[in-house]
């Protein structure tokens, strides 16, 4: 038996939206830890990696491990019928074909239930070790989420330069060419309004601006994003929820061999 | 025309995040080709061949000299619905808009030997067609090519339905040899001492998977039979079979089978 309380609706539904559109079909391995979710897109480039600890719950209980298979769609359209303020809480059976969802207005003492078919989705779950990163950086996620915006409009492809003191984000397009450049600085009334960087070596590297694109529908779970570089590796772009937090790992992209 | 000033933008490439999974070979149902789900490269080549032996090679217009025109099938559909009030007796009733449902532009080209681009595109789904027999890729030459006094050796007739070439037939002239044979349909054995003078030997004949069952080979085997050799028109017995596959022994048993004196179905075949 599987019983998954949010406080508010409203912060699981900002959790699909941030990732529904790059995924259509995701496994949710549920089990004591809390609620993990892996997926690929179909062009294999973006990895989405959820996981939501129990702490995050107002009440989490998992008797056994039970996948749930969901098309985030539907599942979408569901999370639509209640209200960002009222309870929600996910019940499932330990073998389940359905998945309960359940929406309870406190104040009003309204109760709305919803059931949603699950699916059987063939994926592996990915153990993601912690490995180093060249470079680290820390800013406001709606920063970053405007500079990614404004530069796609030049350009299908941003390079992110990280050097010592600089991060310069830049796309070059048939229209013209762009640039922004932020350096580091600390805001001590409103820490997460501050930049933040470490590096080991400094890294320029490329990506797709449509996947960033789909990367920075996650602003709305965090006022910070954490972007961790290497030149050798796929890039993790994180989101930090209150206990758990949202991941996307991009592949960058490479000059064409002559 | 306007142009921008500087050269254009370098392009790059998208990499993609690999996992050290082990491959998963998937066989597909309906193309039977085995690819890997792990590899990109995998999922874009099975697309493509998917949809070429499914459905077909895109074929332009401009290819082939039409021959004859498959009349469209065109069904208008009006529904009505009528409401009737019990008090007045008054009938509501609305109707559908004339629905066209099968209105497809459908046609037989022949190919021409001389026309190097069409010869070119027919070649190419030849080479669909050969690797889905198993057939030999080298036995086009009959019909691609001409001999010294512009003449080919036989004929090549596509059908194509909407931008699409989705059968062929490709047609050998048999003349004064003693090349025709009657086969047994079950046994596929040869009758031994009998040499039928067949006229025409069908060299391939394919359909792609998607459009099989709409009569579309027979289709092509009239035309071959009417149109191959100019102004005369070959008796269904006089068209040969050369080692049909299995669909095509069907085929061959509906289109131009004989029964024989012993009760057995014979067909005209040619080596």
């Amino acid at each position: 038996m599987l019983e998954a309380k949010f406080t508010e609706a409203g912060l699981f539904k900002r959790i699909i939206d941030s990732f529904r559109d790059c995924v259509q079909l995701i496994n949710f391995n549920c089990s004591e830890k809390g609620i993990a979710a892996q997926a690929v897109d179909d062009s294999r480039v973006l990895l989405v990696s959820l996981s939501i600890n129990v702490e995050a719950f107002e009440e989490f209980r998992a008797d056994r491990n039970v996948v749930l298979g969901c098309d985030l769609t539907n599942l979408s359209k569901i999370l639509r019928c209640g209200n960002n303020s009222d309870n929600l809480t996910l019940i499932a059976e330990d073998s389940p074909d359905s998945i309960l969802i359940l929406f309870e207005d406190t104040k009003r003492d309204r109760v709305s239930e919803y059931s949603l078919k699950l699916m059987e989705i063939e994926t592996d779950f990915l153990e993601i070790s912690d490995m180093k990163y060249e470079s680290y950086i820390t800013m406001p996620s709606a920063d970053f989420a405007k500079t990614v915006r404004d530069l796609s409009q030049l350009s299908d492809s941003i390079n992110i330069l990280v050097t010592k003191d600089t991060i310069k984000f830049a796309a070059e397009g048939d229209i013209g060419s762009g640039s922004i450049v932020v350096k580091p600085f600390t805001d001590l009334d409103h820490p997460e309004s501050s930049i933040k960087v470490t590096i080991e070596k400094p890294v320029d590297l490329r990506f797709g601006a449509k996947y960033l694109n789909d990367i920075i529908k996650g602003s709305s779970l965090s006022d910070t994003i954490t972007i961790k570089l290497s030149e050798e590796a796929p890039a993790l772009f994180q989101f930090d929820i209150s206990s758990g937090n949202l991941q996307f790992y991009l592949a960058p992209k490479f000059d064409e061999e002559e | 025309m306007s142009k921008y000033r500087s050269p254009k933008t370098k392009k790059s490439i998208q990499a993609t995040l690999q996992f050290k999974s082990t491959p998963t070979l998937v066989k597909c149902p309906k193309c039977s080709i085995t690819y890997s789900t792990n590899s990109p490269s995998d999922l874009v080549q099975h697309k493509r061949y998917h949809d070429l032996h499914l459905n077909g090679k895109r074929w332009s217009q401009s290819w082939g000299d039409i021959i004859n025109r498959v009349e469209a099938l065109k069904t208008e559909k009006q529904l009505k619905y009528s409401m009737v009030s019990e008090k007045d007796k008054k009938v509501m009733s609305f109707q559908l808009p004339s629905q066209t449902l099968y209105e497809e532009d459908e046609y037989i080209v022949m190919i021409s030997p001389k026309k190097a681009n069409e010869v070119k595109a027919a070649l190419d789904l030849m080479s669909i067609v050969n690797e889905e027999l198993n057939a030999p890729h080298d036995e086009n030459a009959f019909w691609s090519e001409v001999d010294k006094s512009g003449k080919s050796q036989g004929k090549a007739f596509i059908y194509v339905k909407k931008n699409r070439a989705v059968g062929v037939i490709t047609i050998e002239y048999i003349e004064n040899t003693n090349r025709g044979k009657w086969m047994v349909l079950d046994t596929k054995a040869i009758v031994p001492n009998v040499v039928p003078d067949v006229k025409l030997g069908i060299s391939r004949i394919w359909v792609c998977r998607n459009q099989r069952q709409h009569g579309i080979a027979t289709r092509l085997l009239e035309v071959a039979r009417k149109k191959s050799i100019y102004g005369c028109i070959v008796n269904k017995w006089e068209l040969a079979w050369s080692q049909p596959s299995q669909s095509g022994s069907i085929l061959a048993k509906s289109y131009n089978a004989a029964k024989h004196r012993s009760g057995k179905l014979l067909i005209p075949c040619y080596i």
